[in-house]
């Protein structure tokens, strides 16, 4: 696994954007968590 | 606009009955005290914002009398006599409908929403009311509901959490590379020692064959023994390191096959929640029976046009002066008999317009979903195909290294056991020679000792580089990765859960300044309209507090007399409907609200007669009259003033 730095402003962008998201549809606080960790796997890469 | 309610047994009104209001007016409903008017005003309420899902909202609707306050307590909208209460409200080909059970649930279809109850009902139970009267400022209470306020702090909360939990992640690696170091420190005084220890078994095994042998033949087959036993303990170390490697490996893949059978029973689940073949099958078949039903719609519409053009073209006559048309039931033409006609021949094109639609769109919508359903299955089909055979070659490379492990275990035992055979001659030689020969009898014994410490060694270092192979990695995301690429990996989360919960408060912040914005505009456009001289200015600042301002001083709630309190918060519940909740096209008043001079109730009922005309809005005033309840339409501004 390495680390994508690269791509962390792009990452934070398309978090914001799921935040509205599950702000919109009143995303409960168990699914925000599992949505923002499943996030985490972004970060990183198999190599 | 018309709209029709339906009640059946609900609060004080047994049995069935239907009310209908109209769009663009004011709808009066006026009766004596236990006729009705507020059990249809909440039922309106109840059809509109039950289930009530929020605390607040669960609150004013039980102060509203739409909900009980608690689950033993029968439900105020169901009549004393009844278990259940129904509320029907068909409004434009549609229908709301809400049953009410005694003791039990309730049941609206489509659901409310808990807006309606602080945004579009003004009585003395109303939460603005209670507020304001009890000289309270602040209108969070109601930008939590109406704006994404709420939801937003419960996202910084879950980032928080995260970065907590990271933070501590990030601790014990930390502490994992502090141990990791200090057990580093053990195992190099493990060495030390045990290089010490060797040179020492070296240094006596010297003295030992510098001595004069007792028994040459004895001391030659103990010498060979030593021999022999050093090369036993490496053999075994040889076979030692490959079977350590082949348990990690095994290791390694049984966790790979339960991810990968974690991931195939995920995408079975995912494919067990989208409809069968079958039901793909008979959904098409009924969206297809419904589609065929449009081109005899269209047929009936134009029908219905024809009588249109009939019945206008009679009205055209009628306006030029020729009276007689067959097609009345008099034999001449009158505008009484006439415009009934016109107004059912409307209200059937648009009923048959409104099925056209309603079809068409479910049609839409239906090939929209099946068009997304179908890829999805065969994705998900052809992905499960592959995570099965993924899985399988995963068994079979456990299946081999499980029978490379046990070769790999055998010929550890074998290597072991020659190994302590080996020693345990060398013991009995040992043995022989302390007996048989005094003067390296002392010797041999520090030597056994030694060697003794040797093993001991042996053992504690094999453990301590053990330990530190398996603190040396972290698993981030079910996957062991070594410690300073994970400590990597959590900074930049920690940095970037970081910089979200900055991106989330500044959103918090925009909600409150939207939420004043949005209000500002709307009660200064309210004041342009209305023009009241109570008030110079009214909005809300940053912070979601009432400023009032008069002859340009800013005026303290409390300082309001009741009259003008009064005008204050019809004003402003009248641009929270108009901002929050314009798409719901009801506002209920409580006539008792309206008590403050009567300029000022001409005005704002004025304007929002002009609001209902323009939105096709139902505005519905309860008030206290003589006889049964009715219902009248007020139209026009001069009517206002009478009611």
């Amino acid at each position: 696994m390495i680390l994508v730095k690269q791509d962390i402003e792009i990452i934070k962008k398309e978090m914001l954007s799921e935040a509205d998201e599950l702000a919109k549809k009143n995303a409960s606080a168990e699914e925000i968590k599992k949505a923002f960790t499943a996030d985490l796997k972004r970060l990183i890469k198999e190599v | 606009m018309k709209a029709r309610i339906e009640l059946e047994n609900v609060g004080g009104i047994a049995g069935k009955h239907a009310f209908d209001i109209v769009s663009g007016s004011l709808n009066i409903i006026e009766a004596q005290n236990q006729q009705g008017k507020s059990t249809l005003l909440k039922a309106i309420a109840a059809i509109y914002s039950l289930p009530a899902k929020s605390d607040l909202a669960l609150e004013i609707a039980s102060r509203f009398g739409l909900k009980s306050a608690s689950e033993k307590d029968p439900e105020p909208l169901v009549n004393i006599g009844s278990d259940k209460a129904i509320i029907n409200l068909s409004l434009d080909g549609e229908t709301r409908k809400c049953t009410i059970e005694k003791y039990g649930d309730v049941f609206v279809k489509p659901e409310g929403d808990d807006r309606f109850l602080l945004t579009s009902i003004l009585t003395d139970k109303s939460e603005l009311v209670r507020k304001l009267q009890s000289g309270e400022r602040n209108l969070e209470w109601i930008l939590r509901l109406v704006s994404l306020k709420t939801q937003y702090e419960r996202e910084k909360f879950v980032l928080e959490e995260l970065l907590r939990e990271t933070e501590g992640r990030i601790n014990d690696i930390s502490e994992k590379k502090n141990k990791i170091k200090s057990s580093r420190d053990e195992l190099n005084l493990l060495k030390s020692d045990k290089e010490k220890t060797e040179k020492r078994i070296k240094e006596i095994d010297d003295k030992i064959n510098s001595l004069p042998s007792v028994d040459p033949k004895l001391d030659k087959k103990y010498k060979s023994l030593l021999l022999e036993l050093d090369e036993r303990r490496e053999k075994v170390d040889r076979v030692e390191k490959p079977l350590r490697e082949a348990e990690k490996g095994i290791k390694s893949a049984e966790k790979r096959k339960k991810e990968a059978d974690d991931l195939l029973i995920a995408f079975q689940e995912e494919l067990r929640s989208l409809p069968s073949d079958d039901e793909i099958k008979n959904q098409e078949k009924n969206d297809l029976e419904k589609y065929t039903q449009i081109p005899e719609l269209n047929i009936r519409r134009e029908r219905i046009l024809g009588k249109f053009d009939v019945y206008k073209s009679a009205l055209k006559s009628l306006e030029e002066g020729e009276a007689e048309c067959p097609l009345c039931e008099t034999g001449v033409i009158t505008r009484k008999a006439l415009e009934p006609k016109i107004d059912q021949v409307k209200g059937d094109l648009r009923k048959v317009d409104n099925e056209i639609s309603k079809i068409s769109a479910e049609h839409d919508n239906f090939i929209k979903k099946i068009n997304q359903i179908k890829p999805k299955k065969k994705t998900l089909e052809r992905t499960i195909a592959s995570q099965k055979a993924t899985a399988s070659d995963i068994e079979q490379e456990i299946e081999l290294s499980a029978q490379r492990l046990e070769v790999k275990q055998k010929e550890w035992a074998v290597a072991k056991k020659e190994h302590d055979n080996v020693k345990d001659k060398v013991k009995e030689i040992e043995n022989l020679l302390k007996i048989s020969d005094s003067g390296k009898g002392a010797l041999i014994e520090e030597l056994g000792r030694f060697r003794q410490k040797l093993d001991v060694l042996d053992t504690q270092i094999d453990l301590n580089e053990k330990e530190i192979s398996e603190k040396f990695s972290e698993e981030v995301l079910g996957s062991r990765i070594p410690l300073d690429e994970a400590t990597q990996i959590y900074e930049s989360w920690k940095n970037l859960l970081g910089s979200l919960i900055i991106a989330i408060d500044e959103k918090i912040i925009e909600q409150k300044k939207g939420f004043a914005k949005r209000f500002n505009d709307k009660t200064r456009e309210l004041l342009n309209n209305i023009v009241l001289k109570e008030f110079d200015e009214i909005s809300v600042d940053d912070e979601t507090n009432i400023i009032i301002k008069r002859k340009g001083k800013t005026q303290s709630i409390t300082s309001l007399s009741s009259s003008e309190l009064n005008s204050l918060i019809t004003l402003l519940q009248v641009a929270l409907k108009e901002t929050y909740s314009p798409e719901v096209p009801f506002f209920l008043i409580d006539e008792i609200m309206l008590d403050f001079d009567r300029e000022t109730v001409t005005k704002i009922l004025g304007y929002m007669l002009k609001v209902a005309k323009e939105k096709e809005w139902f505005i519905v005033l309860a008030k206290l009259g003589k006889g049964q309840l009715q219902i009248k339409q007020i139209n026009s501004l001069e009517n206002i003033e009478n009611i």
